[in-house]
């Protein structure tokens, strides 16, 4: 995986490229853990990544949550790759409604493939 | 036939078809070895043919085909590669599943020593490592339900949080789960917390799948079996749906009253717009959470599906029928249609005007139903032209040659019959234009060909016939060596008149063969005139045209069907005959001026132009005084006008070819008979015999 950042005032780019796998969880939290420091809202382009695993996704997941609890925003963006839709499809990411923590209606994964 | 045989024979008919298509698949990878989509063909072949031959109890093949299916799921994963090899190899375990096939049918079982030889060769291009999730998978392949019932199963799938570092991937199951039938996968994701307590090697994602399958639970429990020490499972029955499940919902009480008319589907909809939605009210209410309401949409979506599906699928689905059955039902038409023209003769012998009436609606009845149940047999060429691909790719190998073979009009139908009976002589057509026709890659080159010749067949109707053309650009018909060789085999006289078409024809008589040495594929001398002789019992006809160094095009004409003809009824004397209405063009009359005229030759002119015929009377040896006026019926015969003369023309009838047995197989000019309405026999005229024999008559005089 590599990762390029972009800060934008309040807004952090993050560009994402290649696989983002189980492995790649430690280092891309503590990019976005010191983004949210800074900024208000984080954009992950997801557009060159291409593929990911379970527990990426669950740790995107996880990522959106917190940017609810900190009140500030996270979003994915981008096309994503046949291969990242796959796996959103095949791993039941996918969804109609948001979770339980989806307060602000942001979920990843509403008909995001 | 017991319930197992019955389902055996299924499967029987079911593997010959994957087989074929099998066949093409790996034909088609062979060129595009990369296609993902050929890829998955032939796995899917080899995995279903695997999957039902065990329910079936057909171990031998379950064994063998597993072997190819290990190495095509290498394949599909992306861990191994498609090369000639394996292709090379899998053709031939198709032939092998094939032989073992047929030996369930009585046939001999095939060549064990070379199944124990392909064993090992696919054994050692899957890894050992690869094998493993194979066997795992083969234990999903028991249906244990009923084959029509599809159940939508629920499941829960938690698997312990440190999964991942036991080895194991979730997604794995899911994958599994999937390819067992229909699934829709939600994660729930209630339990990932913060990031910052996030620890990213913990699973904290559970699953309910939801499953419509034909697989029994045992089966989806397999897929867990080693996991289940190490996940939580729970896996519900919440649909099922069978063959005749005539599960109707309950109309909902607005529905019933719009449909009365008592309320109108405008208003209630304004009333239902202003009611929330009973997840909406149970959220509100802190009963459950919006993630369960998530799962119970996604439940009742996946199983609406499923329903709508399985609707189509009854209301589209076609059926399959044996073609004894068919037979069987065409033999029926054929005496309904002999009984019909009892009726109409007779109703014509009483002028029975109310029996008139019925006869005609009878005549008419019996005609469409005729024409339905001859369209059923129709099937398209292009079967037949599919299974030409191996022989093509086969002999080219044998014999060292570059040949593709292109096809053109797969889609135009023929009766079963005439497909049945077409394989063998296009095999020794196509034979021939490899082993004689198309040149070796070098011998093209020098000749300024491409290296790679081209072999192509098409089919295409021409009236009540089908044209088949067998076109090679191969080095052509030398017609001075052919008819170098015909005079010393005495079969024309060194001086004989004749153009290159007729010379070419000459291949066709017995005992001719111009190849210098015998080979296995052809050049035996028995070739060629037995095609000719399998096409005249078609009632169809051959025609040769080549062009020396540019190639041979071979021109097979047949009939759409050989049950039923439209044929034009005639009279000699008392005796009935039926020529086929597909080669007559007109009709006309013939005094006894015009004979005069002809100055003893067997010609009438029409519209200027000459046409020769043939008295039927005096070809029969017919006894009897002919008639002052008689009449001309004048057909098309290999591209010739040719007329036959007879006493009286009746007019169109349905006739229904009969056999006329083994005693009555040499008479020559005869084709078969019918029966008619008074119960008396017409002979079926095989106008391009009487032809022939008429030309070898006037040669001799």
């Amino acid at each position: 995986m590599e990762l390029k950042v972009e800060n934008n005032g309040n807004i952090c780019l993050m560009n994402l490229e290649g696989e983002v796998m189980i492995d790649d969880i430690v280092p891309l939290r503590t990019k976005i853990l010191e983004a949210f420091e800074n900024a208000e809202s984080i954009i992950m382009n997801f557009e060159k990544v291409t593929d990911a695993d379970i527990f990426a996704l669950q740790f995107l997941c996880s990522a959106h949550r917190t940017s609810i609890a900190l009140n500030k925003k996270f979003e994915i963006e981008g096309r994503r790759s046949e291969s990242v839709k796959k796996i959103i499809k095949q791993s039941g990411f996918r969804r109609e409604i948001g979770c339980v923590h989806d307060k602000t209606r942001s979920c990843l994964w509403i008909k995001g493939e | 036939m017991s319930m197992t045989d019955k389902h055996k024979e299924v499967f029987r008919e079911e593997a010959s078809e994957l087989l074929a298509e099998l066949e093409g698949s790996l034909l088609e990878l062979e060129e595009t070895p990369q296609d993902a989509d050929l890829i998955g063909r032939v796995f899917r072949a080899m995995h279903t043919i695997k999957g039902s031959g065990a329910m079936f109890g057909f171990d031998e093949i379950v064994s063998f085909t597993h072997e190819i299916e290990t190495v095509f799921d290498l394949v599909r994963n992306g861990k191994a590669t498609v090369t000639k090899e394996l292709i090379d190899l899998t053709l031939e375990a198709r032939d092998q599943i094939r032989a073992m096939l047929d030996a369930a049918d009585g046939e001999p079982a095939g060549d064990k020593t070379k199944r124990v030889k392909l064993v090992a060769a696919f054994k050692k291009m899957a890894p050992a490592s690869a094998k493993g999730s194979l066997d795992e998978k083969s234990k999903k392949t028991k249906k244990e339900e009923a084959e029509s019932e599809l159940i939508t199963y629920r499941i829960r799938f938690r698997p312990v949080a440190d999964i991942i570092t036991r080895g194991i991937n979730p997604l794995m199951f899911l994958s599994d789960l999937s390819e067992m039938g229909e699934s829709t996968i939600v994660a729930q994701t209630c339990d990932i917390p913060l990031m910052t307590d996030l620890d990213p090697e913990m699973c904290y994602t559970y699953w309910d799948i939801i499953l419509t399958t034909e697989f029994g639970i045992d089966a989806i429990k397999d897929v867990f079996i080693f996991v289940e020490d190490e996940c939580e499972l729970k896996i519900d029955v919440i649909d099922r749906l069978t063959g005749t499940d005539g599960e109707v919902s309950v109309k909902k009480v607005g529905e019933i009253l719009a449909e009365r008319g008592d309320i109108s589907a405008e208003s209630l909809q304004n009333v239902l717009n202003k009611q929330k939605r009973i997840g909406e009210l149970l959220v509100e209410e802190g009963l459950v959470s919006s993630d369960q309401i998530q799962t119970a949409l996604t439940e009742q979506k996946h199983i609406q599906g499923v329903r709508d599906k399985r609707q189509k699928v009854e209301t589209d689905t076609s059926i399959r029928v044996a073609s004894e059955k068919l037979d069987m039902l065409v033999n029926l038409v054929g005496e309904l249609v002999t009984v019909q023209a009892r009726l109409t003769q007779t109703a014509a012998n009483n002028n029975n005007p109310e029996l008139l009436l019925i006869s005609e609606e009878v005549e008419r009845l019996s005609a469409e139903l005729r024409d339905n149940t001859m369209s059923i047999r129709m099937l398209p060429i292009g079967s037949t032209f599919s299974k030409f691909k191996r022989l093509v790719r086969d002999l080219s190998n044998e014999l060292h040659k570059e040949i593709e073979l292109t096809t053109d009009g797969a889609e135009t139908e023929l009766d079963k019959t005439v497909i049945d009976k077409l394989g063998d002589p296009m095999v020794h057509l196509i034979r021939n234009s490899i082993d004689h026709g198309i040149e070796l890659p070098d011998e093209r080159e020098a000749a300024g060909k491409p290296r790679r010749g081209n072999l192509h067949l098409s089919a295409r109707h021409s009236g009540a016939n089908v044209l088949i053309e067998i076109i090679d650009d191969g080095k052509g018909l030398d017609p001075d060596v052919i008819r170098a060789k015909a005079v010393e085999k005495g079969l024309i006289s060194h001086d004989a008149s004749l153009t290159d078409k007729e010379i070419f024809s000459l291949i066709l008589l017995p005992g001719f063969s111009t190849a210098k040495t015998v080979t296995n594929v052809s050049g035996r001398g028995v070739g060629m005139d037995v095609v000719k002789k399998a096409i005249d019992s078609l009632r169809g006809s051959i025609e040769i045209e080549s062009e020396k160094n540019i190639g041979t095009t071979i021109t097979l004409k047949l009939p759409l069907t050989l049950a039923i003809i439209d044929g034009l009824l005639v009279n000699i004397e008392q005796d009935s005959f039926v020529l086929p209405l597909s080669a007559v063009q007109e009709c006309i009359e013939l005094t006894e001026k015009e004979r005069a005229a002809a100055h003893g030759k067997n010609t009438v002119t029409v519209r200027g132009e000459l046409v020769p015929y043939i008295s039927l009377r005096e070809q029969f040896d017919m006894a009897g005084q002919k008639p002052a006026i008689e009449q001309v019926v004048i057909t098309e015969v290999n591209g010739m006008r040719v007329g036959f003369v007879v006493d009286h023309v009746i007019g169109e009838h349905q006739t229904v070819l009969k056999n006329l047995g083994r005693f009555y197989k040499e008479a020559d000019g005869i084709s078969g008979a019918t029966i008619l309405g008074n119960g008396s026999v017409a002979l079926i005229l095989d106008t391009q015999k009487l032809v022939e024999s008429a030309e070898k008559r006037e040669v001799a005089r």
